[in-house]
């Protein structure tokens, strides 16, 4: 209790500073004139006939705040490169609190440098790497070729360093480290379970749905918790305000369609989106290994604004996967016994007030996420797992000249329920139900301008409790960006915990079944966080990042080391230790961006257990986990000419580790006398040390041909041409040890898709 | 063109190489066994399992040699195959040789492929014959009516606990006036207490005894006492599990219980050994037996073998 009393003294020290201030502040919300979608970037300025200068970008949801304004005229400039500036004169009062939005409208040749008013927003661009975040776009998400028209979050995290994953199939990201289950992904507010689709370029978050992407590879601030790796903090776009719009494309992976426009306009909007896949009725007919995916998802956003000072949105998500990894033939594409299902399953509200009498912005959030996971045939399957959660979240960020203050409070309640046929020995399949409280507090100082340079420090601090485990954590965060002329240098650090965990047993790179429970062994899974990076732009059109990174996790629950072949196994307690470096190269010359990226990383497990000495001599182990990818390279380039977009990429990743064996035999418990006749024995593999071997290296070249045509009526249609693996290589995706069977990823696959826009 | 044709020529390349692997890596382990040499027995098996590269095992032929040779006397012994196929449908291929083993010796197994040159063995010692001591037996009545009668039998020289005591009386029939052993099976082996090092006592309640005999129904109330005996079954030193424990999850680990070089499995010994003695007749009489006719003999050990019914040594 004594953080949260600090917290609440902390927090009337800054309000009571707060009340004695005569100085105005400015806020407001920046929208694009066209569609009414909040614009991020947005450089808001404001000068006088002095010498005052002061300003702010907008954030995610186009708001911006500038305050400890001196009462007087002041002249304002809203400035976004490739809009035409918007321009307005203020009368500002002592103690004023004014509410100002406005809109921007598209026109070029405005000003090309924009005047840098605050830190550069964090992460934007392929290089834009500051301490562990990652900014994505649309705009990012297009320049990688895909096989579809649709573009997908899935194909650009896939092609940044340190995202490692296992194969084409199964929808496995593991982020610098991290299991896919360590990492928390939030839509508007709402936690979503498993999001990555069966085949690997998609996920349930298409381009079109998407406004801004935060992916945090760690030291994510502390308002941010409950998992161990990293965030990957998705923000929707609301529904055009103005005009209705839509698109619907067609290509042998997936179909999709999306509609959006104003219900009331100007004031309320609706977007709906949909995708299905096509594949084994389109891709799976170019190649001989059959492809039996089936998935979807659907997603849906109400946004209103109910006032000049508040807001308010619905959104709803679906997504379905359903399939059978590695299958070789037909008849094993049909058999449903290995068939893995997960549906996903969230809607939240957000509300955001801006109180007229208080210079904060306050947001209110309440969400309900299901995963449900069943593996085997869907009328009886072997084993399921189902999670849900309620969440509770207000955040509060108050504005007082060069710091804010954000703090937040939040309470979920969670269900998690499985039956596992015996397959992790150490989980009940009763119910259990776990409640979270808790809160944080974040600070954010920035001092100094652009000549002398900008520094920005992110001191917070989390409290999480479990009322019904009885533990409680106190998570301290931070993160430092400091802007000297070209150059950016950043770290961040913290510490984290998880206490609701995914399990997976990595013993079979086919086994992509989750299991959700609380930590089933031992304390809860913890994390410390360590990141620097250093990035330069020496021109307008290049810039490079790079950044090192180290993360400790202790009280990991892996699948325990038998030589029992799969199907069950116990749980043994593990730590890891993960540090790498991610370099990359960004270039934005006229028609062409590209960037190219090297990522290297080191995964080390270190698990405890009894039995293992007698094989390898210690009951103490250390290896190398599946997903211990060493070096990545990744190249990608998209080049726009006479109306044609090319684009292409290249990667590559060393190989991952995989275990060898020596051979199968049977094993027998020799009590003493036994008789030989009576006792067949069990079949065990003889396994040699963990993940010892290494498979062969990985590497795929993907590209896509893109033309666009204008149709009379405010019709576009488009075209796409694309090669999935154009040089057809044979990508190892696994060796089934027990059949000896290779299973590759996707060879060669050639597509075509159109998309019709309105 | 130029470009575009080495462009074309660099994607081929790329294509072309497929790299292999395999999951299996290559070893001078070849074969896993798994038996023990049996005191009890006059034909000793032995399962020999090929470390094969597939989960499933193979009605194949083993085409090896597999013979022991006893260590003090270069006795070899060649085995010979027999196909077993279990229950489950798994093949198994378990080696048979006609021969006694002997306390005290040792045994060298080896399996040698036809043609190879990789020998896979594993050795075992016997277990040396204990010495023991059969106590004069203690009887009192107390308060007239209840009776107690003890008898204190110490085995000396074990290495470790016994794996297995049995404990039998032996009577005469009237019928045929054959000899008939009635064994007593109630946690026999608890009875044993290690006194000192390598010592391990039975303290044998008679009276017990005699409440459990006549539940017996084999035999008639008037049958004489020819004696009682103890047979102790001992592991040799080697069939010890981590912890004296035989837990299948730690045992199933490869290398965990191993004596086998080149492969895996274990090979041991058994031996049994066992003690005659006769009670007191006024003893006999006390517990409501009829004697045979002769006094209280010092117990002696020997090797025990199947069938015997003779009385104890003397």
């Amino acid at each position: 209790m004594i953080p949260l009393r600090c917290l609440s003294l902390l927090l009337m020290a800054f309000l009571a500073g707060e009340a004695l201030a005569q100085n105005a502040v400015l806020r407001g919300y920046v929208r694009d004139l066209d569609d009414g979608q909040p614009m991020q970037g947005v450089n808001v300025i404001l000068t006088n006939e002095g010498d005052a200068f002061l300003g702010a970008a907008s954030d995610r949801d186009g708001f911006f705040a500038v305050s400890g304004i001196v009462p007087g005229r002041y002249f304002l400039e809203g400035r976004f490169v490739g809009y035409i500036i918007h321009r307005d004169t203020l009368d500002l009062a002592a103690d004023e609190i004014r509410t100002y939005n406005f809109d921007l409208m598209v026109g070029a040749g405005q000003f090309l440098e924009e005047t840098i008013v605050e830190a550069e927003r964090e992460g934007a661009g392929a290089a834009g790497l500051t301490a562990g975040l990652q900014s994505i776009t649309p705009r990012d998400i297009a320049l990688i070729p895909s096989p579809d028209l649709s573009g997908d979050l899935a194909t650009y995290l896939a092609a940044l360093p340190g995202v490692v994953s296992t194969g084409d199939q199964g929808g496995q990201l593991f982020i610098r480290g991290g299991e896919p289950t360590q990492n928390q992904v939030l839509m508007d507010g709402m936690v979503v379970y498993q999001p990555f689709h069966l085949i690997g370029f998609y996920s349930a978050f298409p381009a079109s749905i998407l406004n801004v992407t935060d992916v945090y590879a760690g030291g994510f601030g502390a308002e941010y918790g409950g998992r161990l790796s990293s965030v990957i903090d998705i923000s929707t776009r609301n529904g055009n305000k103005r005009e209705l719009a839509g698109e619907f494309s067609a290509a042998p992976f997936i179909s999709a369609g999306l509609i959006e426009g104003p219900i009331v306009p100007g004031r309320m909007s609706a977007l709906v989106s949909g995708r299905f896949s096509v594949i084994e009725q389109g891709a799976a007919r170019f190649i001989d290994t059959p492809l039996p995916y089936d998935f979807n998802d659907q997603f849906g956003k109400l946004h209103v604004d109910l006032s000049e000072n508040s807001q308010a949105s619905i959104t709803g998500l679906r997504s379905f996967d359903r399939g059978i990894i590695g299958a070789r033939n037909e008849a094993e594409a049909d058999s449903v016994k290995n068939e893995v299902t997960w549906e996903n399953q969230a809607i939240g509200a957000r509300y955001v007030l801006l109180p007229t009498r208080i210079p904060v912005q306050a947001e209110l959030l309440m969400s309900l996420s299901n995963i449900e996971n069943r593996f085997g045939p869907a009328e009886a399957p072997t084993r399921t797992s189902m999670a849900q959660e309620i969440n509770v979240a207000s955040n509060v960020t108050h504005y007082a000249g060069s710091l804010d203050l954000s703090w937040g409070l939040y309470f979920r309640f969670s269900e998690l329920t499985s039956e596992l046929g015996g397959l992790f020995q150490d989980v009940s399949d009763d119910t259990e139900f776990i409640s979270e409280t808790g809160g944080y507090i974040r600070l954010g100082l920035q001092t100094g301008d652009e000549a002398s340079g900008i520094l920005r420090f992110e001191p917070g601090l989390r409290v999480a409790s479990f009322p019904s485990k009885g533990n409680t954590y106190l998570e301290p965060r931070a993160r430092l960006t400091a802007d000297l002329g070209i150059h950016r240098f950043s770290i961040a650090g913290g510490l984290y915990h998880q206490e609701i965990v995914g399990l997976t047993d990595r013993r079979d790179a086919g086994d992509v079944f989750t299991a959700w429970t609380s930590s089933p062994i031992g304390d809860v899974p913890e994390a410390v966080h360590a990141i620097g990076g250093y990035q330069v732009r020496p021109t307008a059109w290049l810039r490079l990042a790079v950044e090192i990174f180290y993360k400790s996790m202790s009280n990991l629950s892996i699948a325990e080391w038998s030589a029992f072949p799969r199907f069950t196994t116990r749980l043994q307690p593990a730590d890891g230790t993960v540090y790498g470096l991610d370099s990359r190269l960004e270039i934005n010359a006229g028609p062409f961006n590209g960037f190219i990226n090297y990522g290297y990383s080191e995964v080390e497990y270190n698990a405890r257990q009894t039995e293992i000495q007698y094989w390898f001599g210690s009951s103490e182990y250390t290896f190398a986990p599946p997903h211990d990818r060493r070096h990545q390279l990744n190249a990608v380039g998209s080049l726009s000419l006479a109306g044609f977009t090319f684009n292409v990429r290249w990667q590559y990743g060393s190989g991952l580790p995989f275990s060898e064996a020596l051979g199968f035999d049977e094993f027998l418990v020799l009590e003493g006398p036994t008789d030989l006749f009576a006792h067949p024995g069990e079949t065990r593999v003889l396994y040699t040390y963990p993940y010892g071997g290494r498979l062969p290296s990985y590497h795929r070249l993907d590209l896509s041909l893109e033309k666009s045509f204008d149709l009379p009526g405010g019709v576009a249609i488009s075209l796409l041409a694309s090669g999935t693996n154009a040089y057809d290589r044979t990508n190892l995706f696994y060796i089934d040890l027990f059949t000896l069977d290779r299973l590759n990823q996707l060879p060669l696959i050639p597509a075509f898709g159109v998309k019709l826009s309105f | 063109m130029r470009y575009l044709l080495t462009a074309v020529l660099v994607l081929g390349l790329f294509a072309a190489c497929e790299d292999s692997v395999s999951p299996i890596l290559e070893s001078d382990r070849q074969f896993t066994i798994f038996g023990a040499l049996d005191m009890d027995l006059d034909t000793q098996y032995v399962r020999v399992i090929p470390i094969r590269p597939q989960l499933e095992s193979t009605s194949d032929s083993l085409n090896v040699t597999v013979r022991t040779i006893e260590s003090e006397t270069g006795h070899v012994q060649l085995w010979r195959d027999s196909v077993h196929v279990f229950d489950t449908g798994l093949i198994g291929h378990i080696f048979h040789a006609p021969m006694r083993i002997r306390a005290g010796f040792t045994y060298r197994l080896e399996v040698t492929p036809i043609g190879g040159d990789v020998v896979t063995s594993a050795e075992t010692t016997v277990p040396a014959a204990p010495g023991v001591t059969v106590f004069p037996e203690t009887v009192e009545l107390v308060f007239t009516t209840r009776l107690l009668a003890r008898q204190r039998v110490v085995w000396e020289g074990l290495e470790q606990a016994p794996f297995d005591l049995e404990q039998w009386y032996r009577f005469v029939s009237l019928s045929d006036y054959s000899y008939r052993d009635i064994l007593l099976s109630y946690d026999p082996v608890n009875r044993a207490v290690q006194d000192e090092p390598g010592q391990w006592e039975v303290d044998m309640d008679l009276v017990r005894d005699r409440d459990s005999l006549a539940t017996k129904t084999e035999i008639g109330p008037s049958a004489p006492l020819a004696g009682l005996g103890l047979r102790i079954t001992l592991l040799d030193s080697d069939f010890i599990p981590p912890g004296e424990d035989f837990d299948r999850d730690v045992l199933a680990q490869p290398g965990t219980l191993s004596n086998v070089e080149n492969g895996f499995g274990f090979f041991g010994s058994v031996g049994r050994f066992s003690t005659e003695w006769l009670l007191a007749d006024t003893t006999v009489r006390a517990l409501g037996m009829t004697p045979l006719g002769r006094g209280t003999l010092p117990g002696s050990v020997r090797e025990h073998s199947p069938g015997m019914s003779a009385p104890a040594d003397q």
